[in-house]
């Protein structure tokens, strides 16, 4: 359901798009409704709308946001200066120039992770600088400080026109536009969100953050590269000035200001950046106050920029929405749960094999010497008290925290201490997460949809299809078309475990999965652990809170100041005069 | 006759009103998470006040308070005007907001003034030899006021009530707000001198560079260069980055080649940021997967 | 996808307000005015360039429009501003020849920005520009049949400076210039000049990031090859900021540039420090009214442009829209885009009273080859000898 209103809603945003381009061809062409000055400006719009679509989709769908995209515009505007001065055809200038800019902005995107978004931001700005020094000295190729002029560009033999031109750029921006949001609203887009939202569970789920990153970043380079081409044709000639940090910077106004991450806003943007000063010419220095003054106005006054801004606000006039927040019952839940999962292709003979996994942090030991054992179809719980060292623990389970020498750290025969992080979920282990960390950004389809694209799913069966399978079983099909912060505490955990469910795990790793649960969810929670038991899926249960888990696990290990002091069956470790220490001993004494 | 010892002076003397600049810079993110683009701006609209009283016939001393004054009160307005409706957490935002601010303040200054340079007189007479460059007594009291305000802020923020408040507000919101701290109170103060630092920077330039709309435009370039060389988050990384910043620009302008000043400089932060994600000084505390 | 129609309503809306006015037909009736266009920075960092030409052609058609105007029609000159960018500059050349018709621009600052003005207005729109600031010796050789030029080439006013240093007899010459090609072309030119006209003599070269604002470096760098003589091919913030660095450093040689830093800003702005400078300069000094012709801009500026000085650069304009007047009002016939050509290939020794004589033809295109050498003494400029060439003796 969710799906086919996004595909609608996508159907409905190409034909504006077709729409607008379509209006802005007639326009400017056949009704000859506009003079050339006019028709030079919306040239410039459509050419400067695709630069600032790819400068604000990189923002709204990776977090990155770049100073540098003029150096992409200038690969692109280069290639259509020194290919065509050398003959290539207009197709091959416009595709050596998105390789160019796609390599230069992969290698930027792999960085991306290391930074904060202002750092990155400084990142791109200095490749802004270097790219303008280079330019200027590399004579042969760019004619330097002096400029370039631009060959005229040759389609099938025919010279174009300036009138053609402008009918190029906006069927090219046209084109950009319904590519990018058709990009940004499917499966690329989803993945960048996701690793945009949340980078942890977005690795959980197998997707490798700095490759999504990197593509993002490489994309958007692209594109930024093809508006240089036809810049360079709109005017014939390039120069460094064309480059300026200035334009730059205005392209994250119009960003900002038409609204980042929205297509219509990007236009609407550049428009902003573009037109207004056009209109005001003769206004001189009052012409900067006032595009000023505008651009402040609208942060001020509606913050998300124009497009979403006004879009939000008159939402609720036109669609009354209800807010659907009640899960369908449980009735049955668990025993469907467990047919359907025994008729999925999982391994059900892998044992998690832990030995003398040992964490230092400086001089602070985080564990020492653990070992533990999750064999087939069992239910393990891992307790001990704030700052036993659990979530360290999980952090080596998971291939974030390296344990020192000696330590063994295997699943079904695959040693995880040499897989990445992301390639848990490839070998059947799934995790959920104390708060929930759903995607922001997606919905919970979406969410689901995501992590079952890269699962083994049976012969034939499409991600969605697993994926509503999934939300049905959950009883999150009323849901899924809603967002998390839409959703209470206790459904975004359980949207939590239909994701880890969806990668097909056959041990699901789960860190305090009772916390924020009320009694009956609580009480939902256990029938679902044990319907994970009963079709052979082990899970390993990490938790502060004894009680819930004695009842349900096979066997408990009991971890305090990084050390493993008991383990063994509930009964036993109830006895157990270390856990009581450990437990209530301790509390008497702070007490 | 070597040049090296020279060229260094020359480096830590421009360096000082990076420094300077670098330091308001960093006061107002701390503080307001606000990363100021028209900060340069505030500063020559001040000098230009000064310049204003000086042709009217006032004191150079009086003219000279007037624009750290007007610098400062100028950055209070704009905080309480603009950024604080604006909402905390939206740094991208205030970011192009300030941009939007320094466009302004351009064209207003250019249109009250006129964008004629104009030459502004210096505030410290006379000029001294140093290590075979002759330096302006201007110049070495911009390096001593830059460290002195360095070491003055480092005071308020360690020992006195308000700058505990102010280094607590930086740290935790919330936890700031529960303690009873007035984040309107501290956001004031740190927008007040953050901007009267760029007065007074903008204040000791213009002597040299020739008092023009545009007197801030490249200093407060460099000046972020420093600010992410030492750390967004660090006072003391924000001026010696600012230094460290005049003294390889002078550096590479001299040694390496003058087309790739620019090359070699941002190269070098790129490799530092690479080792060091947050800058040079700055707490490595958070890291992404 | 409401959200998206809505916008898309309202760019379609942004459109139409945008490009709604309709362009008027142009009436050929013998008493409407000619239009004429130019572009220039009149926002941004270096507007205060732009607006001081803007003044001087305004004084100028100001002061023709009250005397009669040429062929008994009044003269309207339409400046945009193009805030120094390339793409800007294309705009406003759109709208000076597709609405506002204009039949020739006279003004068109900025050789970058010009340039890429050039595919639409030399080659489509087919509108000549007379030019001044700004400028490239391959637009001239060969001659772009629509393009003119009155400003002497930098190559050869370098040349003359070169030679000017040799009579002054220095043996150890420094050139100062930025880094970009233009001006490391002009300094080149000028080193040629001094190796083949006195190979003896030492030439050196320092080459300055454009736009630095710390000479000191510079000034320490010069020191070191301890020149007699500097000529400075730099802007004119950058040679205030040298000759204060180097008067603080007591760094004592020859100093010369180039004639765009032949202003009243540097000595404004430099003071003493700027004291003897040696310069050219394209037009006679503003500050000697003795001349009839400088007379005439003077009592114009103060007339019709009183917010603005009367400096070379308005002065050049004002020179340049003479030329241009001069040029329409030797046509018989109507005046358009095609009889200005014409009209301006005719032009021989013209003389405006304030610069040296312009010649065109159909081979040449760049008008001036002179220059007026100028010293700055007590705080004036002042003449040296009369006009020369690049090739003249000096």
């Amino acid at each position: 359901m969710a799906q086919a209103r996004r595909l609608l809603a996508a159907r409905w945003r190409v034909a504006a798009a077709l729409a607008v381009g379509i209006l802005a061809y007639l326009a400017t062409g056949p009704l000859l409704l506009t003079d050339r000055y006019e028709n030079f400006v919306i040239t410039t719009v459509a050419i400067y709308a695709i630069v600032t679509i790819s400068v604000s989709e990189l923002a709204a769908l990776s977090g990155i946001w770049s100073v540098g995209h003029m150096s992409f515009v200038a690969v692109g505007a280069y290639s259509a200066a020194y290919l065509g001065g050398h003959g290539y055809p207009l197709p091959v200038i416009v595709l050596v120039a998105m390789l160019v800019a796609a390599a230069i902005g992969f290698l930027l995107g792999l960085t991306a992770g290391r930074f904060e978004i202002l750092y990155l931001a400084i990142l791109t700005l200095a490749l802004a600088l270097v790219a303008g020094e280079v330019v200027g000295r590399w004579v042969a190729v760019t004619g330097g400080d002096q400029g370039a002029s631009v060959p005229p560009a040759i389609i099938l033999g025919h010279r174009l026109t300036l009138d053609e031109i402008t009918s190029l750029a906006i069927l090219t921006a046209t084109a950009v536009f319904i590519v990018v949001d058709l990009a940004a609203q499917g499966g690329p887009g989803r993945r960048w969100l996701a690793v945009k939202n949340q980078r942890t569970a977005a690795v959980a789920i197998g997707l490798n953050p700095a490759l999504a990153n990197a593509s993002a970043f490489a994309a958007s380079a692209a594109i930024a590269a093809v508006a240089g081409v036809v810049l360079a044709l709109q005017i014939g000639y390039i120069s460094p000035d064309f480059f300026s940090l200035t334009s730059a910077i205005n392209f994250i106004v119009a960003a900002v200001v038409g609204g980042v991450g929205s297509t219509a806003g990007s236009l609407l943007g550049t428009a902003f950046i573009v037109v207004l000063p056009e209109l005001a010419r003769s206004t001189k220095d009052l012409q900067v106050i006032v595009f000023g003054v505008l651009t402040i106005a609208v942060l001020l006054f509606v913050p998300e920029g124009i497009v979403p801004g006004t879009f939000r606000r008159i939402t609720p006039l036109l669609i009354r929405r209800r807010r659907p927040t009640i899960v369908d019952s449980d009735t049955g839940l668990a025993s469907e749960l467990e047919e359907w999962l025994k008729g999925r292709p999982v391994a059900r003979d892998a044992e998690l094999v832990v030995e003398k996994v040992s964490v230092r942090f400086g001089g602070l030991i985080a564990n020492q010497n653990v070992s533990l054992r999750i064999p087939p179809g069992n239910v393990v719980a891992l307790i001990g008290p704030n700052g036993a060292g659990k979530t360290t623990f999980l952090n080596v389970l998971g291939g974030f925290v390296r344990p020192l020498k000696g330590a063994v750290v295997s699943f079904g025969g695959h040693d995880l201490l040499r897989a990445s992080p992301r390639r848990r979920p490839g070998v059947g282990i799934g995790r959920t997460f104390q708060h929930a960390e759903l995607f922001g950004e997606l919905t919970v389809e979406e969410t689901v949809r995501l992590a079952a694209a890269g699962a083994r799913r049976p012969a034939g069966e499409s991600a969605a299809v697993s994926a509503a399978a999934v939300l049905d079983l959950l009883r999150l099909t009323r849901v899924a078309g809603e967002r998390p912060d839409a959703l209470p505490f206790g459904v975004q955990k359980r949207v939590d475990i239909a994701r880890a469910l969806a990668t097909g795990p056959s041990l699901v790793v789960m860190d305090e999965p009772f916390s924020g649960l009320d009694l009956n969810e609580q009480q939902q929670l256990h029938e679902l652990i044990l319907a994970f038991r009963r079709a052979g899926i082990s899970v390993l249960l990490v938790d502060h809170a004894i009680q819930e888990v004695l009842s349900l696990a096979d066997r408990v290990c009991v971890l305090d100041y990084g050390r493993l002091i008991a383990e063994g069956t509930p009964v036993e470790i109830q006895s157990s005069a270390a856990v009581q220490e450990a437990y209530f001993g301790r509390k008497e004494k702070s007490a | 006759m070597n040049e090296l010892p020279a060229v260094l002076v020359s480096g830590v003397v421009s360096g000082a009103t990076y420094a300077l600049l670098g330091l308001g810079i960093v006061i107002i993110f701390r503080s307001t998470d606000v990363v100021n683009f028209a900060i340069g701006d505030f500063g020559t609209f001040g000098v230009y006040v000064a310049f204003a009283l000086l042709t009217r016939g006032l004191p150079l001393l009086i003219a000279a308070i007037a624009a750290v004054g007007v610098a400062g009160l100028l950055g209070v307005a704009t905080e309480r005007a603009v950024v604080r409706p604006l909402g905390p957490g939206k740094t991208f935002a205030a970011l192009v907001l300030t941009l939007a601010l320094s466009l302004i303040l351009v064209s207003l200054a250019g249109q009250l003034f006129g964008h004629q340079p104009e030459p502004f007189p210096a505030l410290v007479p006379g000029h001294v030899a140093i290590l075979g460059l002759v330096v302006a007594w201007q110049k070495i009291a911009t390096a001593a006021l830059a460290v002195v305000a360095m070491a003055v802020i480092a005071f308020f923020m360690r020992f006195t009530r308000l700058g505990v408040a102010m280094r607590a507000a930086a740290e935790d919101h919330y936890a700031a707000r529960v303690v009873g701290i007035n984040r309107g109170l501290v956001a004031a103060i740190a927008w007040f001198i953050g901007c009267a630092l760029a007065g007074l920077a903008a204040l000791l330039l213009a002597p040299d560079a020739t008092l023009t709309v545009t007197l801030m435009v490249a200093p407060l370039f460099r000046a972020f260069a420093g600010v992410f060389l030492g750390g967004l988050e660090s006072m003391i990384g924000a001026a010696v980055g600012g230094f460290a910043i005049g003294v390889l620009d002078d550096l590479a302008g001299r040694y390496v080649s003058a087309s790739f000043r620019d090359t070699f400089v941002f190269a070098i932060i790129v490799l530092v940021l690479f080792l060091r994600p947050a800058g040079l000084l700055a707490a490595q505390h958070r890291q992404r997967v | 996808m409401r959200r998206t129609l809505l916008s898309a309503a309202a760019v379609a809306l942004l459109f139409v307000t945008a490009c709604g006015g309709q362009s008027p037909a142009q009436s050929s009736g013998d008493t409407s005015p000619i239009q004429l266009g130019a572009w220039m920075p009149l926002t941004g960092s270096i507007a205060v360039h732009g607006l001081a030409q803007r003044a001087g052609g305004a004084a100028y058609f100001k002061f023709l429009n009250d005397h009669g105007g040429v062929h008994g029609r009044k003269v309207v000159w339409n400046v945009e501003d193009n805030a120094y960018d390339p793409q800007k500059t294309v705009a406003a050349a759109h709208k000076l020849i597709d609405q506002e018709n204009s039949i020739a621009i006279v003004g068109a600052n900025g050789t970058a920005n010009t340039a890429a003005a050039f595919s639409y207005v030399l080659d489509q729109a087919q509108v000549p520009i007379i030019d001044t600031y700004g400028g490239d010796s391959t637009w001239y050789s060969p001659p772009k049949p629509l393009l003119f030029g009155i400003q002497t080439l930098y190559e050869d006013q370098m040349r003359v400076l070169a030679k000017w240093a040799l009579k002054d007899s220095y043996k150890n010459i420094a050139i100062v210039h930025s880094d970009p090609a233009a001006f490391a072309n002009i300094a080149k030119a000028g080193s040629d000049q001094i190796k083949s006209t006195s190979p003896s003599t030492n030439v050196m070269d320092v080459a300055v990031k454009f736009n630095t604002t710390d000479y000191a470096p510079v000034v320490l760098q010069v020191r070191n090859l301890h020149p007699d003589a500097v000529i400075m091919i730099l802007s004119t913030a950058e040679v205030v900021a040298y000759l204060k660095q180097a008067a603080q450093q007591g760094l004592k040689t020859g100093i010369y540039t180039y004639a765009p830093n032949s202003s009243a800003d540097v000595i404004r702005l430099a003071g003493a420090d700027a004291d003897g400078l040696k310069s050219e300069a394209f037009t006679l000094p503003p500050d000697d009214t003795s001349a009839a012709g400088v007379k005439d801009f003077v009592n114009a500026m103060q007339k019709y442009e009183a917010g603005t000085p009367a400096d070379y650069e308005s002065e050049m304009t004002w020179a340049l829209c003479k030329v241009a007047v001069a040029a329409i009002s030797k046509i018989s016939g109507k005046i358009d885009k095609e009889s200005i050509v014409k009209a301006l290939q005719s032009m021989s020794n013209y003389d405006s009273g304030v610069m040296p004589p312009i010649t065109f033809s159909a081979s040449q295109h760049l008008g001036a080859s002179k220059i007026q050498r100028v010293q700055l003494t007590g705080g004036k400029w002042t003449l040296v000898g009369s006009y020369v060439g690049a090739d003249s003796n000096l």
